[in-house]
């Protein structure tokens, strides 16, 4: 489950270097598209993605679920002594 | 972290998991929040954009604050990974950066004042928008204030961890939030 | 004496706190030359509630924990611990539960005030604006009690032992949820002193941006009781995601919980709304920002914000009635919980739902016409899940041996009132003839069958069936029906009567009106005077029970749920012996079925967050 520092961090430039060419992306886009809605609906789209890279590789979102989703699937069954040991 | 009750029966969800659970349900309601304040843009001007916005300084904002996400990132890859001293530097570039982009805001401000007063229709989008962004990001900077303060002595993270990542998954948080801001006040036309 | 320094302390702090924010306001209006008094306010405010929290405790307990210092939780202790800042959620339920009945008092009075004024068409009581700001008051006064008695007080207290947990997940951060609310208090009973609102509860502008200084204390209060629901809610959710007991799977939660997560999903989301709504009305006093003035701002954005979360709250009121209703429903006819399942669907059904229906209440605001079709019909569908509840609640009643106590009593009456208040809401959500309806004592009507005879009569049912439990006595079961007796008929003389005058066209938030509706208004007046009568045997009924009444066993009424498997009132951790759920929590009927077993405990490690 624990990856290198080195590999974290190389994540880490991954993401920030997509974060910042969509920006500058964003930007251009601005200033070249001159349709409000289709401006409205790129930046939107835009914004989403980079919402999403930073919630799922700077905030781990997925670690989260992880962790929970196996007491949560196991609540679900009704069998007191299958549900409760797994650790 | 601890409560002084007897152990509880309950052993499937250590406290880092819970204390994670708690911050991302705070972090949907905040999320509320943000939503509201980016629709009431659409009522008050619609979508249009006066000339005079700093489109520059808007930019560079962006781009610092990005930035101060990845120091934050790093300050908690170095916290898991037991490097101290690499986490007090990068906690450190993120407090300056965090404070950079205030003096940044100030500076819009000084700016925004002379075109668009907060007595104009954009000037209260503005002056909201960046105004209650800006509150966020100074408590983020207050909250990695105080996890820089508890570990500033010590070589070892010990029951600082979650300290270090809470505080830097709020700053990602802040900087999410400003994802949605940028183009809202700064690039729809 | 020194079981009060918390309190004095904190409010010691709290003026110290308003010293230095006002300082520090009054420097920057100097400087940029507007005018000081509401700013000073504000920022007055805001450190000298920091200042209340930390002098009642929190800096003990929590504080010192920022700078890495040590704590001093001390969950235990003799009464002197309902005054001070306490990590327990039984004590925190309790807290709830005394504060928000001074509060449910006080608003009582308010309405005894009003409907003394309207007993005849003219004008004795009061002026116009004091009529409106007591209306306003007792409103907002008692949407508090309506979102936070069952919420805060009676889930705080029963739910962690539903779940056989120890404690909720973030202890601390529940008893900041408590101990924002006396501020919220204080600023609503300061608010008349400072020239009061005229505004209702609702608060639209422009009028609530142009009210004396007691407007801006009223939108503080709001926003700090935002805070507490906010809070709340997220600490439920976790709590039931993370606390349960071994084998307390998602299908064996009892019903209330369930209800419970379901309004805390609503005020973790939706109470952001009316904040940010109360933000951009202090934002226009304070900055002279234009959101719902000209040039650009729109009177309408804030009725949508608000009412965004005013409908979705409230189901934050009345879901965890029925959650309360129908747990007692079951316990008291000894059946299972009919169509259990299908219930939790409804519930979840109605928080979708109630996200998409704010606009029911701006049929004659003037918002676009294509509107009016799309909301009509979401809200409409609303009554399926709240006839999927209503069913249930029948079902589990149907043939069977009724132990008929006043929970039970109560109970019923929520069954019996919340059809008349969903039945004319369906008059108000219907265009045609919510044009003639609005803004009328229909609406008046529909809301007090709703909130008064679905929440208010559940919180009674609540009181009544967990008082051996929190307090360890019993209460009076003579004195308890006749309080039931007298409050659901007085209840619904009052408020059906109420109907009349709203059909026939007499406003809401009047003190004069014209004298054809004389006679109707007069019956009202007595009614209700009678109803606010009613509430002295219960008074009496639960003090001197708590006081002198005979010791209640530890499962009074032979109920299945895990909070009645302990001592009354519980120990601090809960249970001196773990639960374990193997079954059903309405395993009525059917021998098989057993929904706990205790035993030592397998493992321990503490789980809890913070
Ligand atoms: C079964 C479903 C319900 C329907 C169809 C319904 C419908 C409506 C509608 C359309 C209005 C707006 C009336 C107007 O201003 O012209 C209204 C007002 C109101 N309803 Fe309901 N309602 C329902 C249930 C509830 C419940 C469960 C509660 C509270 C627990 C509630 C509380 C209120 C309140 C407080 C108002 C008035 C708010 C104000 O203007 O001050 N309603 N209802
Ligand atoms: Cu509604």
């Amino acid at each position: 489950m624990h990856k290198s520092i080195q590999e974290t961090l190389k994540t880490g430039w991954i993401v920030i270097g997509i974060l910042a060419v969509m920006t500058v992306a964003e930007f251009i886009v601005a200033i070249a598209v001159d349709d409000k809605a289709i401006l409205f609906a790129l930046l939107l789209i835009a914004g989403l993605a980079k919402a999403w890279l930073i919630i799922q590789y700077f905030m781990h979102f997925g670690q989260l679920w992880e962790h929970i989703s196996d007491a949560w699937f196991g609540m679900l069954s009704d069998d007191p002594e299958a549900d409760g040991e797994e650790d | 972290m601890t409560h002084e009750h007897a152990p509880r029966v309950n052993h499937r969800f250590d406290p880092l998991t819970i204390n994670r659970l708690g911050l991302w349900l705070f972090l949907v309601s905040d999320a509320s929040f943000f939503i509201a304040l980016l629709s009431s843009r659409f009522f008050v001007v619609g979508t249009s954009t006066p000339e005079e916005v700093a489109q520059v300084l808007g930019l560079s904002l962006t781009i610092l604050l990005l930035l101060s996400s990845l120091t934050a990132y790093r300050a908690e890859a170095a916290a898991e990974h037991g490097d101290v001293h690499g986490a007090k530097r990068m906690l450190l570039a993120t407090m300056a950066m965090g404070i950079i982009f205030v003096f940044g805001v100030g500076f819009e401000w000084h700016e925004a004042f002379k075109h668009f007063p907060p007595s104009t229709a954009f000037g209260t989008v503005l002056f909201t928008l960046t105004g209650v962004h800006v509150t966020h990001v100074l408590t983020g900077v207050l909250t990695l204030g105080f996890v820089y303060f508890r570990v500033r002595n010590t070589d070892s993270i010990g029951d600082n961890q979650w300290a270090v990542e809470g505080a830097v998954k709020w700053w990602h948080f802040v900087d999410v939030a400003w994802v949605f801001i940028y183009p809202t006040l700064y690039l729809l036309k | 004496m020194a079981a009060f320094m918390p309190l004095v302390r904190g409010a010691i702090y709290a003026a110290i706190g308003f010293v230095i924010g006002a300082g520090i306001s009054l420097g920057i209006t100097n400087m940029t030359g507007e005018d000081a008094q509401e700013p000073l306010i504000v920022l007055g405010y805001v450190f000298a509630v920091i200042g209340w929290l930390m002098g009642v405790g929190m800096w003990k307990a929590w504080g010192r924990n920022w700078f890495g210092k040590s704590t001093d939780l001390n969950p235990s202790g003799g009464w002197e611990r309902y005054l001070r800042f306490n990590i327990d959620h039984k004590v925190i339920g309790i807290q709830y539960i005394t504060s928000l009945v001074v509060v449910f008092l006080l608003a009582g009075i308010l309405a005894m005030l009003m409907r003394a004024e309207l007993a005849d068409s003219g004008q004795n009581v009061f002026t116009k604006t004091t009529y409106n700001t007591t209306m306003s008051l007792h409103g907002i006064m008692m949407v508090a009690v309506a979102v936070a008695t069952v919420m805060g007080g009676f889930s705080n207290f029963v739910l962690p032992l539903m779940i056989g947990a120890e404690d909720v997940a973030f202890p601390r951060i529940n008893a900041l949820s408590f101990w924002v609310i006396p501020p919220v208090v204080v600023l609503l009973l300061l608010s008349p002193l400072f020239g009061g609102f005229d505004t209702g509860w609702t608060a639209y502008p422009p009028l609530s941006t142009q009210t004396p200084v007691g407007g801006l204390l009223f939108e503080l209060a709001f926003l700090t009781f935002g805070i507490s629901s906010i809070l709340g809610g997220m600490n439920f959710i976790a709590t039931i995601i993370t606390q349960r007991a071994p084998g307390m799977t998602w299908g064996r939660l009892p019903i209330f919980v369930w209800s419970v997560l379901a309004a805390s999903i609503i005020s973790l989301t939706a109470t952001q709304w009316v904040a940010y709504g109360l933000l951009m009305i202090i934002f226009e006093r304070i900055f002279n920002m234009v959101f719902f003035s000209p040039p650009g701002g729109n009177a309408l954005l804030y009725q949508h914000v608000f009412w965004f979360y005013s409908h979705p709250a409230v189901y934050i009121m009345i879901l965890p009635a029925f959650g309360a209703e129908l747990e007692i429903i079951s316990h008291f006819s000894r059946k299972p919980l009919f169509a259990y399942r299908w219930v939790v669907r409804a519930f979840a059904l109605i928080v979708a739902l109630s996200f998409v229906v704010w606009a029911h209440h701006l049929f004659t605001s003037g918002m676009g016409e294509s509107l009016h079709g799309p909301f009509m019909i979401l809200t409409e569908l609303i009554s399926i899940p709240t006839g999927i509840v209503f069913l249930s609640a029948l079902g589990t009643l149907w043939r069977s041996k009724l132990r008929l106590k006043v929970p039970l009593l109560f109970a019923l009456g929520v069954v019996f009132n919340f059809t008349i208040g969903g039945l004319t809401g369906i008059f108000l959500a219907d265009v045609a003839t919510d044009i003639a309806l609005q803004d009328t004592y229909f609406v008046v009507a529909h809301f007090h069958y709703t909130i008064m005879g679905g929440e208010i009569f559940a919180i009674f049912a609540a009181g009544y069936y967990w008082f051996p439990k929190i307090t360890g006595r019993m209460y009076n079961e003579t004195l308890g029906r006749i309080h039931f007796g007298l409050m659901f008929i007085l209840y619904n003389i009052t408020f059906l009567a109420m109907f009349i005058p709203g059909t026939v066209g007499m406003n809401r938030r009047v003190a004069e009106y014209p004298p054809e509706f004389e006679s109707m208004n007069l019956i009202v007046s007595i009614a209700a005077f009678g109803l606010g009568l009613s509430f002295l045997p219960w008074i009496y009924n639960m003090l001197n029970s708590w006081i002198r009444g005979k010791k209640a066993p530890d499962n009074p009424w032979d109920a299945t749920t895990l909070e009645w498997q302990t001592t009354s009132p519980p120990p601090l951790e809960n249970f001196d012996e773990f639960p374990v759920v193997t079954g059903d929590p309405y395993g009525y009927g059917d021998e098989t079925v057993t929904h706990a077993r205790f035993g030592k405990p397998a493992h321990s490690a503490p789980a809890e967050g913070d």
